[in-house]
């Protein structure tokens, strides 16, 4: 199910981008900008979503609530929760998006290795699943060979003797800007968080490296252009304080944006909020909500 | 850094490294290589070589003692004497010292690539194909004598005639090399890949292969010329396996299962049948009784030189790998089943079978 659906598609897709533009390498990158490119709205609604739920983080009511109910975590979370639903704003909004990604993203991998059959077994296993429209004969073995990579193999650039990995530091590089530009700055008061996410972000570009050093150059190939094509697409959507990541790069101050008003917090006792202003955009279901005239019980 | 954050960064490090640690692992899938000589069979698979009494059908030993992840065998083992070569998936081509315990004399370790094919020995030389689409020419002494540099990773046997390396290529030609220092002395271009090693035929002076598009040539030793080109009337299908020479006969199998033979001087088509199924292995001749035939499923056929079947047996498996024939078995290796290999005497009578212990 898993391979006719997702894996046997998208390794027809990377044989006949291989077969038009004759070149494996190119074919790679390529495909992974085509997925990125197609997944790009899901990864919109992620960005948008985090940064809404970022926003909502630094509001004062929600960093009133966490202090007035910091003893009471059932509470906050009700608190929280209703907060969410005036904002029309869902904690889970952003997770939905990745996690319809991620099979794309195996699938991508799975099929990159697929086609990268390097024994005689892989190749029948290859032959079998190419679709009628391509002609094995013509594309299958396929050429490995890139720039100086041999894409079946972990990626060594030979200087006076030295195997140097490029493409695994370049994957490593790339993984620390990206997670960089996926990761909010730290607010104030979250700094467990901010110390595993540290750790994280520690981390991911290493294990990456590691993986890319050991793997074929191909898997790393893709690494790298999937990373630089999540870097462009959070630039292209505005989101990336450019400062954060190369501080030598000096950012023009923003215009205020617009924030969310809302009024103190209510005592326990008040039964409903009244929302004075609201700029951001909420939800249709939120706003008609807020248009409706609350009776007074 | 705080205690929390000092472990949770030791979590995730640990994670990191085990993910990596699973990284290093094989990561290509294939076939056991078998090889056979005087009283004495190899078996290349995974993490070890096994040497495998011919009569009970158990390991004598296996090399190396402790697995390393990273070398792991598929290519067969080239029987020299004592000692066998046999290159592995770590870039490396061993001679080991198989009279007593399996002691490696020397490593060569100069290649980038997988060993996948078995390598060749004439006189003093070794020569060995490897994935990083170079041939690798090796002294005695593992000293360097030559390097054949390609366009694609090299994984059939070398053919060694007279002073001539005829080698497969995937880049859809046979190459012709001069065995002195490895230059090209000739190739000659194909439709299709060629996976298989070349087969010589020393009555016609030439050379036998299939494609992967659908053809079988002969080809002039000395001349490189194509003397016959077979494709059956476009019905062949793609070829995997080498050809066996029978009587002025030259007899191969394509993917689809059937099985023809040919006159090796002429390229007419003196039979063919299907054997019934998908079939990469190649046949495997049992000299005076006629051959065997592998299919995909499991399937082993006996069949005498007249095409009527002798006898079938089922193994239990999926089988890619020709057959072996020693003095008295036929041995098949398979994946994905009970066992690695299946041993049958000349009548077909499950000898002994072999699984490695786990």
């Amino acid at each position: 199910m898993w391979d006719t659906l997702i894996v046997q598609p998208f390794t027809n897709v990377l044989l006949l981008i291989t077969m038009l533009v004759q070149n494996f390498g190119v074919a790679i990158i390529l495909f992974t900008i085509l997925i990125k490119l197609i997944t790009f709205p899901l990864t919109a609604k992620q960005i948008k979503s985090s940064q809404a739920m970022q926003e909502l983080q630094k509001n004062p009511r929600y960093l009133k609530m966490q202090e007035k109910y910091k003893d009471n975590k059932e509470k906050l979370a009700e608190e929280q929760m209703k907060l969410y639903k005036e904002l029309g704003v869902s904690p889970f909004s952003s997770c939905l998006p990745m996690l319809i990604q991620f099979p794309i993203i195996i699938g991508l991998y799975q099929s990159i290795m697929r086609a990268m059959a390097s024994t005689p077994l892989e190749l029948i296993k290859l032959e079998r699943i190419v679709y009628p429209f391509i002609d094995p004969n013509r594309i299958l073995p396929i050429q490995n060979r890139f720039l100086w990579m041999d894409l079946g193999q972990p990626e060594r650039l030979m200087i006076a003797g030295i195997g140097i990995p490029v493409l695994a530091i370049l994957v490593v590089l790339s993984t620390i800007v990206q997670t960089r530009v996926m990761t909010p700055p730290t607010e104030p008061g979250s700094e467990q968080t901010a110390a595993m996410t540290n750790s994280m972000n520690m981390m991911m570009p290493i294990m990456m490296g590691i993986i890319s050093y050991q793997f074929s150059a191909g898997l790393a190939l893709y690494f790298l252009v999937s990373n630089l094509t999540t870097i462009a697409q959070y630039g292209a959507m505005g989101k990336t304080d450019w400062s954060r990541i190369f501080p030598w790069i000096k950012t023009k101050p923003k215009p205020s944006k617009p924030v969310i008003v809302i009024p103190d917090l209510p005592d326990e006792e008040e039964e409903e909020p009244v929302i004075v202003e609201k700029v951001s955009k909420p939800s249709a279901r939120a706003s008609a909500k807020r248009q409706r005239p609350k009776m007074k019980k | 850094m705080n205690k929390k954050s000092l472990r949770s960064l030791l979590i995730v490090l640990l994670a990191g490294l085990m993910l990596a640690g699973c990284a290093t692992g094989p990561r290509a899938e294939s076939t056991p290589g078998i090889s056979a000589g005087e009283n004495q069979i190899f078996v290349s698979y995974l993490n070890y070589v096994y040497k495998i009494d011919p009569v009970t059908g158990k390991a004598s030993w296996r090399f190396p003692d402790q697995s390393n992840i990273k070398q792991v065998f598929y290519a067969p083992a080239l029987i020299d004497g004592e000692s066998i070569y046999i290159g592995d998936f770590a870039n490396d081509f061993l001679k080991i010292n198989v009279t007593g315990i399996p002691t490696v004399e020397w490593a060569f370790t100069e290649a980038k690539g997988w060993y996948q094919g078995k390598a060749a020995k004439d006189g003093n030389l070794i020569i060995a194909p490897n994935s990083d689409r170079n041939i690798y020419a090796i002294d005695e002494n593992s000293t360097l004598v030559w390097t054949h540099p390609g366009e694609f990773a090299y994984i059939s046997e070398p053919l060694v005639v007279e002073d001539m390396v005829i080698v497969s290529s995937q880049d859809r030609k046979v190459e012709f090399l001069n065995k002195a220092d490895g230059k090209t002395i000739r190739e000659v271009a194909l439709n299709g890949a060629v996976i298989a090693p070349p087969v010589y035929d020393s009555q016609t002076d030439s050379i036998y292969v299939g494609t992967l598009a659908n053809e079988f040539v002969s080809i002039d030793r000395l001349s490189g010329e194509i003397v016959w080109r077979y494709d059956g009337g476009r019905t062949l299908g793609s070829i995997w396996s080498e050809p066996i020479l029978v009587d002025g006969q030259v007899i191969f199998n394509d993917n689809t299962g059937k099985i023809i033979s040919l006159s090796s001087e002429t390229g007419h088509e003196n039979w063919q049948f299907n054997a019934g199924g998908p079939m990469f292995a190649g046949l495997a001749l049992v000299e005076g009784k006629g051959f065997v035939a592998a299919l995909e499923d499991g399937t082993v056929t006996m069949y005498g030189m007249n095409q009527q079947a002798i006898w079938s047996r089922i193994v239990s498996g999926n089988v890619y790998t020709t057959p072996v024939v020693t003095e008295n078995l036929i041995l098949v290796g398979a994946i994905d089943g009970d066992n690695l290999v299946y041993a049958f005497d000349f009548q077909g009578q499950p000898v002994w079978t072999f699984n490695p212990e786990r």
